[in-house]
């Protein structure tokens, strides 16, 4: 009898967790089926051969082709056609990615991973990208409904292939959890995901931590609104100062709709924000617990979720600038480097489209790249997008514009696989949704919540040939804010006709950078870089007006550098952030502009070095203060000389086989460090709430160019003293201090001689995998760079963000080429030669020629035939 | 012998056959019988579960001979299900369900049935 009752119990639970999984736990029997569990995902590894495939919708058949390593180029008969191809195409090699990646932005990830993933559920849904998209949507009409819709289909051509075959990518086959069936507003999301990764962020609650720990006044003077040091801007003025447009009505994802405050008739803000206190919040304590409350529920969301690093590159070059004539342009968006990457590379041809470059899976149209007449590539522009707002609160009213109103509440469901579904309600206000209830209820108005033409505007720039029509385009794109920057091979440039010392006949092509996007703005008093009262003085009243947001256009120079620096000098009359909201330090263009110049006559060489150039500006800046200072102290160690020594003949490059690239790093942030340490522990800056906003040792910018300009500019400031007079007193000290203390450090963890102390055994780059599987990454491998290279390296030690496309873009009379290179490759699937195949082209600096549009791209051809 | 040379090929290639049918349960059932059969004939059970590990090990034998990247799709299946990423895990783990559900479906087949007495000596069948 037991032995039967045992039997049964075995039986069923044997059969039951086989057949349904138990927990995270995935129903093992289909998918580990040898015949239709996720073996069948071999299918997908195998390389690429010709064939005739069905793709129902298209009118006539499409041709995709293929090179061997992989890119691919599509030509169609219609746009139509060439949309509903490339959704079929992204789909073939990347459905599991844009899946994982809609489900993200629509709250949907743990019923994919589980509890783990519940945080990032909630969050998606109360900032509203859901919400936001399907506003989107019921405005989206023209060109880009056409291609939202075909390619919608596209997508859905593979998923029911797919499922009639049984080959599904393996991960939906380990959890049971299949894709449905792809819509436009899922295009959308993924393109809100994008938006959220470059341009959401936490600043006004770090500030609000930073305040109440070490005092407004070392806040405002450690974190200032300009940074302290110097930077170079690519639009140097004189600047227009004109009325702010009004935020566009209907901001209905995160506000109600018709909201008054957000299409009130705009007044121009005082330049810097404001310098007032504004509204006082009435409990600021209060405040602080709800900003710790949200910073530690964003803590839990993976790494790429929250914007954090700005390293992109963005270079163009003109006229007597470049040899032989033309331009040529050099782009390299630095974001967070997975397998597989965020971008896929195709050529399209139509009659609509002749474009090439790298595409987001999931989005229709190429976002960066060149056309027949154009190329551009893109930078983060790094402004305040993000304002949080203390909301007066009574039950479920809040109080804005002189009454109380009711909050609208949106419902939703989260499955979450393991584990009971979870139902969430999100409270939303005239300012936005209701992020926090800890303390103090606090709500976001986000700028990615504003409903966004933004593929309307790329199909745009996809067909453009001249900068008018370029400029046009993006009169419509709002969030993330971005330098667009540009180059024709236009013969009439006005380039070709400057008069120049070296120019010469045959000149041809224009550059630029237009950073379109939307830069809010509040009413002088008002303190953006905190959160501000909700009952609304502090509302948003406007934004930059299109024609005065930063920009430049055929500068004298003939040279445009765009890496994420504070695009505007500080006589800029709008506010657009703070020295915290990510602006690069202008290390990386300082240093672009120099080498460009240096160079001329530039080429396409000059560009690839330049990409992959592993100097650092701020050691050039700051090693020979350290080797006077040094000089004059005494050195007590074999260890020490030995590493001034090494110091005193480095040529400032982080190449992973430098001794001194260690020695410089360690020492820099020893200094940081040394000077701050003893002031955050004063002041107990609550670090464990936001690691990456908080703790020194995860590189706050503002006290970087703190360092730099207080080093030549200010060496005794207050800063060195420490909060009770004990520090070293003033910068020389201090970097004596911080270097002897690298020394030492350096001694016990690596041993041995300073001479072997390389930057490789140290320093790393990991690409990860997207889908959080370990070991299906690369790496972790001996690398250069830092965050201030031009090839740059972020993220610690182990760098996970960095250039995650390579492009170089040559225009002339004849026409445009270009070149690129992304570290990854076409593939999702892990058994596919086309998963890293990519990886050490990128890693040893090397580019693949883009097919041009029109191309056939190799012998492996896809006959798509509806 | 020859009785359980056919207990095994019957058994590996009904399970083979049925796993490209998605009936992933069918060693379970394979197993249900060799405890029916394990009435009469000794070690059918095992016999039969070994089968059932060939029937399963087929196709991704096959999947290999056809040049697919079995090996590879192993290692990932063995990363994304959270495992450390080894293609023998998953290969392993695979086959142990096969296996598992053949011993498991016997069990419950035996653990209702009376026991035999007295079994015919080893051979005498064959």
């Amino acid at each position: 009898m037991v032995s039967a009752v045992g039997a049964v119990v075995v039986s069923v639970a044997l059969l039951g967790i086989m057949g349904f999984g138990y927990g995270t736990i995935p129903a093992l029997g289909p998918a580990l089926d040898p015949g239709r569990g996720a073996w069948t995902s071999a299918g997908g590894g195998q390389p690429v051969s010709s064939e005739k495939l069905d793709v129902p919708g298209l009118t006539k058949p499409v041709t995709a082709s293929f090179t061997k390593d992989g890119l691919a180029s599509i030509n169609a008969d219609s746009d139509h056609d060439l949309f509903l191809a490339l959704g079929y195409v992204h789909a073939k090699f990347r459905l599991s990615e844009m899946d994982a990646e809609r489900r993200l932005g629509e709250g949907q990830l743990a019923q994919l991973g589980g509890p783990s993933d519940l945080a990032s559920d909630e969050f998606e849904l109360r900032l509203g990208l859901l919400r936001t998209a399907r506003n989107e949507w019921t405005r989206t009409t023209g060109q880009a409904r056409m291609a939202l819709l075909a390619y919608s289909q596209g997508v859905n051509d593979d998923i029911a292939q797919v499922r009639a075959d049984g080959d599904w990518p393996a991960v939906f086959t380990l959890t049971g959890a299949y894709p449905k069936p792809w819509t436009p507003v899922d295009s959308l999301v993924i393109q809100g995901v994008l938006t959220q990764e470059l341009d959401y962020t936490t600043e006004p609650l770090d500030y609000t931590l930073l305040d109440r720990s070490l005092g407004t006044m070392n806040t405002m003077n450690w974190f200032p609104v300009l940074p302290a040091n110097t930077w170079t801007p690519y639009d140097t003025g004189p600047y227009k100062k004109e009325p702010l447009t009004p935020v566009s009505p209907g901001v209905a994802s995160s506000a109600p709709a018709g909201s008054a405050s957000l299409t009130s008739t705009a007044s121009v803000a005082a330049p810097g924000g404001g310098g007032g206190t504004g509204e006082r919040l009435a409990d600021s304590s209060a405040v602080a617990v709800a900003a710790g409350q949200l910073l530690a529920q964003l803590s839990q969301l993976p790494a790429r979720q929250i914007h954090k690093y700005p390293d992109s590159n963005a270079w163009a070059a003109n006229g007597s600038a470049v040899a032989g004539g033309g331009a040529l342009l050099g782009g390299d968006p630095h974001l967070p480097q997975t397998l597989p990457s965020v971008w896929y590379e195709v050529s399209l041809s139509a009659p609509g489209y002749q474009v090439a470059g790298a595409t987001v899976p999931g989005v229709p149209g190429v976002l960066l790249g060149h056309n027949s007449h154009i190329a551009w590539s893109l930078t983060n522009t790094q402004n305040q997008a993000t304002f949080y707002y203390a909301e007066k609160t009574r039950g479920d009213e809040y109080y804005w514009d002189g009454a109380w109103r009711k909050m609208t509440v949106e419902h939703y469901t989260i499955p979450v696989r393991g584990a009971a579904t979870v139902h969430l309600a999100v409270d939303i206000t005239a300012q936005g949704p209701i992020m926090t209830q800890a303390g103090q209820q606090m709500a976001v108005d986000w700028m990615g919540n504003v409903p966004s033409d933004d593929l309307g505007a790329l199909l745009g720039i996809n067909t453009a040939s001249d900068w008018p029509q370029f400029k046009g385009a993006l009169s419509g794109w709002r969030a993330p804010a971005q330098n667009f920057t540009y180059a024709d091979n236009d013969p009439t440039s006005t380039a070709a006709s400057a008069p120049s010392p070296a120019s010469t006949h045959g000149q041809v092509g224009n550059i630029g950078v237009y950073a379109a996007g939307y830069y809010p703005q509040v009413p002088s008093g008002c303190q953006p870089w905190l959160p501000m009262s909700g009952t609304g003085a502090c509302d948003i009243d406007g934004v930059i007006p299109y024609n005065a947001i930063p920009q430049v256009y055929d500068p004298p120079s003939h040279i445009v550098a765009d890496d994420n620096q504070r695009p505007v000098s500080a006589s800029y009359p709008y506010y657009i952030g703070t020295s915290d909201d990510f602006f690069d330090p202008g290390y990386r263009a300082a240093y672009a502009y120099q080498s460009l110049r240096a160079g001329e006559p530039l080429t396409s060489s000059s560009i690839a070095a330049l990409q992959n150039n592993l100097t650092d500006s701020l050691a050039s800046s700051m090693v020979p203060q350290l080797l006077t200072a040094l000089r004059s102290s005494s050195l007590t160690s074999s260890a020490q000389r030995s590493a001034l020594s090494l110091l005193s003949s480095w040529n400032d490059a982080m190449d992973e086989n430098s001794a001194a690239a260690t020695i410089w790093w360690t020492f820099w942030s020893d200094y940081v460090t040394g000077v701050f340490a003893p002031w955050w522990k004063s002041g107990k800056v609550p670090v464990g709430k936001d690691e990456g906003g908080l703790s020194l040792g995860a590189g706050l910018v503002p006290l970087y160019e703190d360092l730099q300009a207080w080093t030549s500019g200010d060496p005794d400031n207050a800063a060195f003293r420490g909060p009770d007079g004990q520090g070293p007193g003033n910068a020389q000290a201090a970097m004596v201090a911080a270097f002897k203390k690298a020394v030492s450090g350096l001694s016990s963890s690596l041993g041995g001689s300073p001479s072997a102390w390389t930057w490789g055994r140290v320093h790393s780059r990991e690409f990860p995998s997207v889908l959080g599987a370990s070991g299906l990454g690369y790496g972790p491998r001996a690398a250069g760079g830092d965050p201030f290279t031009e090839d740059a390296a972020d993220g610690g030690m182990t760098a996970e963000a960095g250039p995650s496309w390579r492009m170089i873009a040559t225009l002339t009379a004849g026409g445009v080429s270009a070149e690129g290179v992304y570290p990854g490759g076409q593939s999702e699937n892990p058994a596919s030669p086309w998963y890293t195949n990519l990886v050490p082209l990128w890693w040893d600096g090397q580019y693949l020629p883009i097919p041009p549009p029109g191309s056939v791209a190799g012998d492996s051809k896809w006959t798509l035939d509806g | 012998m020859a009785k359980r040379l056919l207990v095994f090929v019957v058994a590996a290639l009904v399970t083979g056959a049925t796993a490209q049918l998605g009936l992933w349960f069918a060693p379970f059932v394979v197993g249900v019988l060799a405890g029916l059969l394990s009435l009469r004939w000794r070690h059918v059970t095992l016999v039969a579960a070994a089968g059932a590990v060939a029937g399963w090990g087929l196709p991704l034998w096959v999947l290999a001979l056809r040049g697919f990247p079995s090996g590879a799709t192993a290692r990932a299946i063995a990363a994304f299900a959270g495992l450390p990423p080894f293609a023998s895990i998953t290969v392993v783990v695979t086959l142990l369900l096969a296996f598992l559900q053949a011993v498991v479906g016997a069990w419950l087949v035996r653990a209702f049935t009376p026991r035999v007495t007295a079994e015919p000596p080893a051979g005498a069948n064959e």
